[in-house]
């Protein structure tokens, strides 16, 4: 071996991409390319991969479901809101709780998919469907808490326009039908988001899957090709989609936020809730797709996919977003603290000091601390247990969150004669668990039939990324060459 | 909604409650139950909160021992004229009666969202939790002229209006203008010492129209702009007419 | 693919060249286009989206921002008919609010908006221009999904003789193209 100094300028580039290249090929996915034939059956394997374990988890989802929604629920519709804990004056609680939760949770998808579009991030390439996929599922949850919170539930069509013998509309100045239109514009985008870039996915499962899979796949290819027309529609479709989605994910979380907000209740009433409200949203949904895709990830072992860049860049996320919660949550509570009416104090102290203090502090323990005790140091972010346990805490904290505002803020009121505490039944605590269950269950059943990871997005990605050599380092290039 | 039948202009019907006057009895609570086939809820449903009273007995303490002196404020709906409850129903179950200036409740509308319930700073609205019971004999003692009301649906004081619109439509077929007092709703009716008067304020002659320019005169939560047509008065000489 | 090329195929059979990289379907691309295949005689099916530009195709104007800006209009038009239409006719008053004002209004103006711009453009991207759902057969491979790139184009006699040769010469496959239910 000669020594370094003599060797040509072409002999030298390769020594040094030969030491850099392979711990840039072992850490990122884009400079790792393999055939996309490997690629796609790596997902086809893993689409069919049933496990005992896996039979035994969506059994007990679906048991959980079916005893929170049908028993629970049934038993609610049967014998009235009183089966619930709420009473005067709290007359949300839990349900609505709930609802706001999921709505929050919805955010992750359209975060991960549609501003990291924007945005050109690439690394969110291969995490784009497992998000996705969550903000779904966590609609069609969300969606069902507004019927479930119903005095009449067999009423709720009321709540849709259409012309009757009575004469009656519904009022469109009432928050809870800027909810509905609200959810319901974010519920077809993001499915509508969800399916197009399915589209040559199913096409390639249609040519290469065998068995049920293989129809229902080329039943919703709808025909997919790859025609250079199909394609630069599909493409135009996603740029447009990616820069409207983000406006209707900020507006729905805001829209939520005002059922609270646009009341007279101490507390509520604050114009911050909006934006408060939104970084909540993607803090807690950020962080469970955090650790939805660990999960997925390894009962799919789909470990070539989705890597620790992957993880670690959505923990960063979750760092940033907590850091902006904490931001909101001050605004909100100092700014009550230092110059709000006694009704005000009256509920802060509700919760540092009074029977919400527990859940209080453990709120801000999950929300800031865990994650800026932990997310800071390099090390523990790339640690999958640190991530699913940041998490898992996380989810804790924001929905503690959304207990303590929705119900914890009505049980002080202005007269003293309102005043109420509140505690959930095990009605309600069933009905929680049941529509964490149906999430489970239908996610981790997607994940059985819905091909995981958007194999044409990473193989495009990896077209454009190679490793070059800057200087006496190897680094990775990436060609400019999309739309947006 | 059935357009009001009587009177030769619009009424803008108001209360006038003399909390000086006021004994604490309860007997307006208890007639208004009589009245509006309020359920009976039980014990154990009154300890979490959930009596269905649209009135209430709000009792005050003034005072330091042995000087102390206890003070009633019976609160029922404030029938406001900017009414926070009404906007936030999605399918208008509770909405402003222009003819009669009251707060509407529509029970076959509400589909039990209880966003009205939450917005109101009174908190006086109530809600059928479960379906009402009325234990023998009670029922024998319904209205027949209010609803029954099934479980999911919210309710609240109405000025008995029911007694408003019978009253105006008698009125009408006898081609007379409403005379002062004769529309009582049931807790002014039961009222032993005359403490809540009701009647129209857009009759000039009238009671509450001369009332409520007391100087004892104040509204409950007067400075978030309600507009309650209840008018309190307090502080002074009981004596005044 | 053209009308002509459709009605054409039933008579004249089409061909298909596939190539495993990138830099060869292009100069073949290029190599067929310099003998007298015209650029819309051509298709790339391909299992990754290609910039016009890299594959050296003509440039095509797209429909489809105004299809989404009609979708736009229509949402809008359909919140203007809900919440001014639905007021006019049947006024309820709530809250001493006025009927006709725009403040609250806007929330829904613009969620029916957006949803008419999403509808639309899905509508728009899928349905309309390609136009999809369609499971009749097309030529298709289903080698094109595992990443190989097809370029689908008609030709006769000694026009085929020399399109065959430009593709093997650049290490393409070329034959008589498949005509698949999708």
């Amino acid at each position: 071996m000669k020594s370094n100094h003599k060797m040509s300028m072409e002999e030298w580039e390769d020594v040094v991409l030969a030491r850099g290249e392979e711990e840039l090929r072992t850490e990122l996915l884009l400079v790792d390319p393999r055939p996309r034939r490997e690629m796609n059956r790596m997902l086809l394997e893993a689409v069919q991969r049933i496990t005992p374990g896996y039979v035994i988890a969506i059994a007990v989802l679906a048991l959980l479901s079916f005893v929170g929604l049908f028993v629970a629920w049934g038993f609610q519709i049967r014998w009235g809101m009183g089966v619930a804990g709420i009473r005067r004056p709290v007359y949300w609680g839990f349900y609505i709780a709930n609802f706001v939760f999921w709505i929050g949770i919805s955010h992750a998808g359209t975060f991960v998919s549609a501003i990291l579009r924007v945005f050109h991030a690439e690394y969110r390439r291969p995490i784009t469907r497992g998000s996705e996929m969550m903000t779904t599922f966590a609609l069609v949850v969300a969606g069902m808490y507004p019927l479930i919170h119903l005095g009449r539930t067999w009423r709720f069509f009321w709540m849709l326009p259409y012309p009757n013998q009575r004469f009656l509309w519904p009022n469109f100045h009432s928050p809870l039908m800027w909810d509905m239109t609200a959810i319901f514009t974010y519920l077809t985008g993001s499915t509508l988001y969800l399916y197009m870039p399915l589209l040559p996915d199913f096409a390639m499962g249609r040519d290469h899957a065998t068995g049920w899979r293989q129809k229902l796949y080329r039943i919703l290819a709808l025909g997919w090709r790859g025609t250079e027309k199909e394609w630069k529609h599909l493409m135009t479709g996603m740029t447009i989609f990616a820069f409207v989605i983000i406006p209707v994910m900020f507006s729905v979380h805001t829209i939520v936020s005002w059922d609270f907000a646009m009341t007279m209740k101490v507390g509520w009433h604050s114009s911050i809730f909006g934006p408060y409200f939104v970084v909540g949203a993607i803090l807690s949904g950020v962080s469970a797709a955090m650790g939805l895709l660990i999960v997925a990830r390894k009962s799919l072992k789909l470990d070539y996919f989705i890597r620790t860049e992957h993880l670690e860049s959505l923990a960063v996320l979750v760092l940033i977003f907590s850091l902006a919660w904490t931001y909101f949550f001050f605004n909100d509570y100092l700014v009550e603290w230092y110059g709000g009416e006694k009704i005000g104090h009256e509920l802060i102290f509700l919760q540092a000091k009074g029977p919400m203090a527990p859940y209080w502090y453990a709120m801000l323990v999950c929300n800031i601390i865990i994650p800026v005790a932990l997310l800071w140091n390099k090390k523990l972010r790339r640690s999958s247990v640190v991530l699913v346990f940041v998490a898992l805490m996380v989810n804790v904290g924001m929905y503690l969150e959304r207990v303590i505002i929705v119900t914890g803020f009505l049980q002080r009121n202005r007269m003293p004669f309102d005043w109420g505490t509140y505690r959930p039944s095990i009605i309600e605590v069933a009905i929680a668990v049941g529509s964490f269950a149906t999430f489970f269950l239908l996610y981790f059943l997607a994940t059985r039939i819905v091909p995981y990871v958007p194999v044409w997005e990473v193989h495009e990605g990896q077209l454009s990324h190679k490793i070059v050599r800057y200087g006496k380092a190897a680094v990775t290039a990436k060609t400019h060459i999309e739309a947006i | 909604m059935t357009e009001p039948t009587g009177g030769l202009n619009e009424h803008r019907w108001t209360m006038v409650i003399d909390v000086d006057k006021c004994t604490g009895c309860g007997a307006c609570v208890t007639a208004c139950y009589a009245e509006n086939n309020v359920p009976v809820v039980g014990e154990e449903e009154v300890n979490t909160g959930r009596h269905m009273g649209w009135l209430r007995i709000e009792r005050y303490w003034e005072g330091e021992y042995p000087n102390v002196r206890a003070r009633f404020l019976p609160v029922m709906c404030q029938q406001c004229g900017h009414a926070p409850c009404e906007p936030v129903c999605p399918v208008y179950a509770t909405y402003h009666s222009e003819t009669e200036h009251v707060n509407v409740q529509v029970y076959n509308r509400c589909i039990g969202t209880r966003f009205c319930a939450n917005n109101c700073p009174y908190i006086v609205r109530q809600f059928n939790w479960f379906n009402p019971s009325f234990p023998e004999p009670l029922h024998e003692q319904l209205n027949p002229d209010v609803t029954v009301r099934s479980r999911g649906i919210m309710e609240k004081c109405t000025f008995c209006i029911q007694r408003i619109r019978q009253v105006e439509e008698d009125a009408k077929a006898a081609g007379r203008p409403i005379a002062d007092g004769e529309v009582q709703p049931a807790c002014a009716q039961a009222c032993p010492t005359e403490a809540i008067i009701f009647g129209d304020l857009n009759d000039p002659t009238s009671k509450v129209a001369r009332l409520a320019h007391s100087r004892r005169g104040f509204k409950l939560l007067e400075d978030l702009g309600t507009e309650p047509a209840v008018i309190y008065l307090k502080g002074g000489d009981a004596h005044e007419v | 693919m053209s009308k002509e090329m459709k009605t054409m195929a039933e008579k004249e059979p089409v061909y298909m060249a596939l190539f495993d990289d990138l830099d060869c379907a292009v100069r073949a691309i290029e190599g067929l286009h310099e003998i007298g295949i015209k650029h819309e005689d051509m298709e790339v099916i391909t299992a990754v989206p290609f910039e016009e530009e890299v594959l050296g195709r003509p440039h095509v104007r797209e429909l489809m921002p105004r299809i989404t800006v009609t979708g736009a209009i229509i949402g809008f038009i359909t919140a203007l008919l809900f919440l001014f239409g639905t007021v006019y006719d049947y006024p309820i008053r709530v809250g001493g609010h006025p009927y006709f004002t725009i403040p609250p209004k806007i929330v829904i103006m613009y969620e029916l908006t957006m949803l008419g711009i999403i509808i639309s453009t899905f509508l728009g991207a899928v349905v309309w221009e390609s136009p999809l759902p369609s499971y009749s057969p097309k030529p298709y491979d289903p080698s094109i999904s595992d990443g190989r790139i097809a370029v689908v184009f008609k030709a006769a006699g000694d026009l085929l003789q020399k399109a065959i040769e430009i593709v093997e010469q650049f290490e393409g496959e070329a034959k008589e193209a498949t005509w698949r239910p999708l």
